[in-house]
């Protein structure tokens, strides 16, 4: 910190703070959203409708023929992980406080991701195909010869899910709310109705590709966006400055000033930042989203597993630490606190 | 430590961890 009050730039910054001001939300930022959102289903009902021509019967509508490469696979799982959180939540976190949030935030996301793929991706593929399984629960149920077990698993999987998916929809109705400044409840109901239609293209197939695509699209995204704001904003020095002028505590990389109880813990005191990855580590590795990609792949050799971590990589790797770690931060020097 | 760094390093090590980690997953499999 003391460097950075005795650099001559930082007090010019500090002298002439200056921020941008935030886009409100308009008619024209409104129909831009929706151009953009009707342009990503027209392509998954594109890839819906040629998944169509791929399945006969309800075994290949659940995981098409087990053919899926491993760069689709690998693009689809980082997709699948990659929540409401990974592009909306955790850069609010990091805008909130500064550069300690992004322990929290999603810095740690490949500790969640990879050990999901070492340890899930081959015995889940071997087993469903050994097995005919088409879903989690019937995989495990088949494993373990017990229809009890499945149904367990399934109630497991119904409930959890509908309680992570709140966030996700929560995640998706707030981003409507920014670009179209509509009532809350229509924008949660737009971004409810916009996951059924996407979910009713087609089955496993569509749904893998259209995952892919997707990730693909994300990590781009999550990548450009933070380097080129960097690049605007003039290198981790200068936001380094520009923050500590707001504040200096949003350049630490711990807050014990805030209270060491709750979630702020995770900011505040080391043992919460030392969660942080073993939350990642012992969530992702077993999400049924994640480890459901993997029952339509086709058998893989060591290579095919290094080009399905290779992809995972690309996506939910540094394009998710660069807008878990910058974004907020960049957010917060450029538009300044609101 | 300047937080960049700190962000930088774990990068580094996530990437690292990466590649080694499935390097010794797939030392030795039988194809």
């Amino acid at each position: 910190m003391s460097s950075f009050l005795a650099n001559p730039q930082f007090l010019a910054i500090l002298a002439e703070q200056k921020y941008l001001a935030v886009p409100k939300a308009s008619t024209a930022s409104g129909v831009w959203a929706a151009i953009a959102v009707v342009l990503m289903l027209l392509v998954s009902l594109s890839i819906g409708i040629w998944a169509r021509r791929q399945w006969a019967t309800f075994d290949e509508y659940m995981v098409g023929h087990r053919t899926f490469g491993p760069v689709a696979t690998g693009a689809a799982v980082a997709a699948a992980y990659l929540s409401g959180w990974a592009y909306c939540g955790s850069a609010g976190v990091v805008y909130k406080v500064g550069w300690s949030g992004m322990w929290f935030a999603g810095v740690f996301t490949l500790v969640g991701i990879m050990p999901c793929i070492w340890f899930t991706a081959r015995k889940t593929r071997e087993l469903s195909a050994t097995l005919g399984a088409t879903t989690l629960p019937e995989l495990i149920g088949r494993r373990f010869e017990s229809k009890a077990v499945q149904t367990i698993v399934g109630l497991s999987m119904l409930f959890f899910l509908t309680l992570y998916s709140i966030g996700q929809l929560k995640a998706a109705g707030a981003t409507w709310y920014v670009v179209t400044g509509f009532p809350i409840w229509i924008c949660l109901l737009l971004a409810v109705f916009i996951t059924w239609l996407y979910m009713m293209l087609g089955g496993y197939t569509s749904t893998q590709m259209a995952m892919a695509f997707q990730g693909a699209f994300l990590g781009a995204v999550g990548l450009v966006l933070g380097v080129w704001a960097m690049i605007k904003i003039g290198g981790p020095a200068a936001l380094n400055a520009k923050l500590a002028a707001q504040n200096p505590a949003l350049v630490k990389l711990i807050r014990p000033e805030l209270p060491h109880v709750g979630k702020l813990a995770l900011f505040s005191t080391y043992s919460g930042i030392i969660a942080a990855p073993v939350i990642f580590f012992t969530m992702a590795i077993g999400f049924p989203h994640n480890v459901s990609r993997f029952l339509g792949m086709k058998k893989l050799t060591s290579r095919d597993f290094w080009i399905l971590c290779i992809s995972a990589f690309c996506v939910a790797g540094i394009p998710i630490m660069i807008d878990c770690g910058w974004n907020g931060n960049l957010s917060r020097a450029l538009f300044g606190p609101q | 430590m300047d937080p960049f760094n700190a962000w930088l390093i774990v990068a580094i090590g996530s990437t690292l961890m990466t590649f080694i980690g499935t390097w010794i997953v797939t030392r030795g499999w039988k194809e």
